[in-house]
This record gives C-alpha cells, sequence and structure tokens, in this order.
C-alpha cells in the first residue's frame, strides 16, 4: 500500500465517527436496561420482604417457645442446738509431686463431710463443704 | 457530570437522559471494539446498568463521558476475553462484490475493509486506536479510559497504526486475487 492508499484509509478511519446506528437500535438498548434496572430493582425488593419476614420468624419463634420453670426453693431444717459438733477431722495432707517429674492433672478435691449427730440415732445429717465453702 | 444526579428526578428518570445523551458514543466505541452489534448492544446494556448502580457515587461536577468511555472499554475487553472468536469470525465483509483497485474503491469499501483490519489487532491496540483516531479523543483521555500511561497509549497506537496499514495492505492484496 503505498502512501496515498494510506493516506485515504486513514481518512476512512477517522470518517468512521460518521457512523451512525439506527433509532431503534439506540431506543431497544434503553428499553433493554430499563427493564433490567426494573428487575434488579424488584429483586431487591424481594431479598428485603424476606429478610425482614425471617427475622420476625425468628423473634416469632423464640417468643412462643416455652420457658424452663425456676428450680423450687430449698427449705433447709433448722439443726437441733443440742446435737454435739463432731470433731472436724483433719485435712488431707496434700500430694507431694516429685522434682522434674511431669505435671499431673489437677484432680477434683474431695468436699469435706460433717455429719450431726442428733437424739435420734437413725438421723444423721451430713454437711458437704466444697472447695469454695458453699453448701452442697 | 451533567444530569447523572437530578434532585426530585427518579433515579431511571435521570438515566434516560444520560443514556439518550451517551447512547451514540457508548454503542459505536462498542461496536468498533467488539466487532458486532449483538455484542455492542449488551456491552451499551451494561455500561448503562453500571453507570444507574454508581451515579450516586459519581462526582455531579464531572462530565460523565470519560467515565462512560473507561467502562465501554473495559465492558467490551471483559466479553472479548470471555469469547475471543467472535471479534474476528464476525467481524463485518466488505460490499464491494467487484473489487478493483484500492484507488478506485470509494468510501463504504474503505470503511468495510477497516472494519475487518480493526478485528485483527490485539485487543488493547484497538481500543487504544478507536478511542485516538476515531472517537477523537486526547493522548491523556485515551490513556484515563484504558487505565495506562500517555508513554504506553503513543506506543499502542504507533502500532497498531502501522499494524492496521499491514493488515489493510494484505487484505486489499487478497481482494485482487
Amino acid at each position: 500500500m503505498n502512501e496515498r492508499e494510506w493516506l485515504s484509509m486513514e481518512e476512512a478511519l477517522r470518517s468512521l465517527r460518521q457512523e451512525e446506528a439506527d433509532a431503534e437500535t439506540y431506543a431497544a438498548v434503553r428499553d433493554r436496561t430499563l427493564a433490567r434496572i426494573h428487575a434488579a430493582s424488584g429483586r431487591r425488593w424481594a431479598w428485603v420482604l424476606a429478610a425482614a419476614a425471617g427475622v420476625i420468624l425468628v423473634f416469632g419463634a423464640a417468643w412462643l417457645m416455652p420457658r424452663a420453670t425456676p428450680p423450687a426453693n430449698v427449705v433447709v431444717a433448722p439443726v437441733p442446738a443440742a446435737a454435739p459438733a463432731p470433731p472436724v477431722p483433719a485435712a488431707q495432707p496434700k500430694p507431694v509431686i516429685a522434682r522434674g517429674s511431669r505435671p499431673k492433672q489437677a484432680r477434683q478435691p474431695e468436699p469435706m463431710k460433717i455429719q450431726f449427730l442428733t437424739d435420734d440415732p437413725d438421723i444423721v445429717i451430713v454437711w458437704l463443704v466444697g472447695e469454695e465453702g458453699d453448701l452442697e | 457530570m451533567t444530569g447523572a444526579r437530578r434532585t426530585g428526578e427518579n433515579g431511571a428518570t435521570a438515566l434516560e437522559h444520560l443514556m439518550v445523551a451517551h447512547q451514540r458514543q457508548v454503542l459505536m466505541t462498542a461496536l468498533r471494539i467488539t466487532g458486532n452489534m449483538q455484542d455492542a448492544q449488551g456491552a451499551s446494556q451494561e455500561v448503562f446498568f453500571r453507570l444507574f448502580r454508581h451515579q450516586a457515587r459519581l462526582d455531579p461536577d464531572r462530565e460523565v463521558g470519560p467515565w462512560l468511555y473507561r467502562v465501554t472499554v473495559n465492558v467490551c475487553l471483559d466479553l472479548l476475553r470471555k469469547r475471543p472468536h467472535l471479534g474476528l469470525e464476525s467481524a463485518p465483509e466488505p460490499r464491494d462484490a467487484n473489487p478493483g483497485p484500492e484507488a478506485a474503491m470509494d468510501l463504504d469499501g474503505r470503511r468495510s475493509l477497516l472494519h475487518r483490519a480493526l478485528q485483527r489487532l490485539p485487543e488493547k491496540e484497538r481500543a487504544a486506536l478507536v478511542l485516538r483516531e476515531i472517537e477523537g479523543l486526547s493522548t491523556r483521555e485515551v490513556a484515563e479510559a484504558l487505565g495506562s500511561s500517555e508513554t504506553t497509549v503513543r506506543s499502542q497506537i504507533s502500532t497498531a497504526r502501522a499494524r492496521l496499514r499491514e493488515i489493510c495492505t494484505g487484505l486489499m492484496q487478497r481482494r485482487r486475487t
């Protein structure tokens, strides 16, 4: 291709800017774009409604579920004053762990047991004191 | 951006105004990059859909044209990457049924030949050439649209022109034989 031919080609290249599509083509693009926007907007509302319905369902289910009844209060009978206090058993000595040995898993300490003897030999009150000093 | 955010107007109505104002720019650029009208229409829809979604985020004081060029190029290149065979196979055939010497080829014949030749260029070079030579953007505007430097764009355009000349020469020789 010589220079003159190439110049005419360059001129034709620039003239491509004047090409136009027909009005129907533009209208079709606009219509399809707007239809897509409306469809996307509808889908977004559907998601919002579905999410709202889900939240309502969860809260409704939580509201309607039967609630656990609180435990009944425990009434502790008073200890007769005449009962002599039994001797407190001596605390158990702690086990000695050899140096260098791997630490063993801590054992659950046994609760301290205090027995109250009453006048009736058939009735013995047993008081279990836990690690925190609470009544068990 | 002219009219991208009009207070009191529905978003879709504002978009319709923008589509009418920029439809030629988007559709014809997409047509030259993708090489066929069906893809160009699909790409244009995607571009305007993205415009709708980004309307609120665009600067109302800036022209929307450069943003549209950038998105159009991106959408078209994505489309071609997914379906790379479409550009070449669907390139329009020259209308001139009785090929003669190239000097005698009329403007329509030369345009037709150029459409085919453009589709044989690498995608980025084609996009740069279309924006610079056909759409008439400055090198800086082309660089912005392509997300490249001005130096890269100058190089791409120079290479694209040389390749286009080679391709046109080849196509014209084929027409003669």
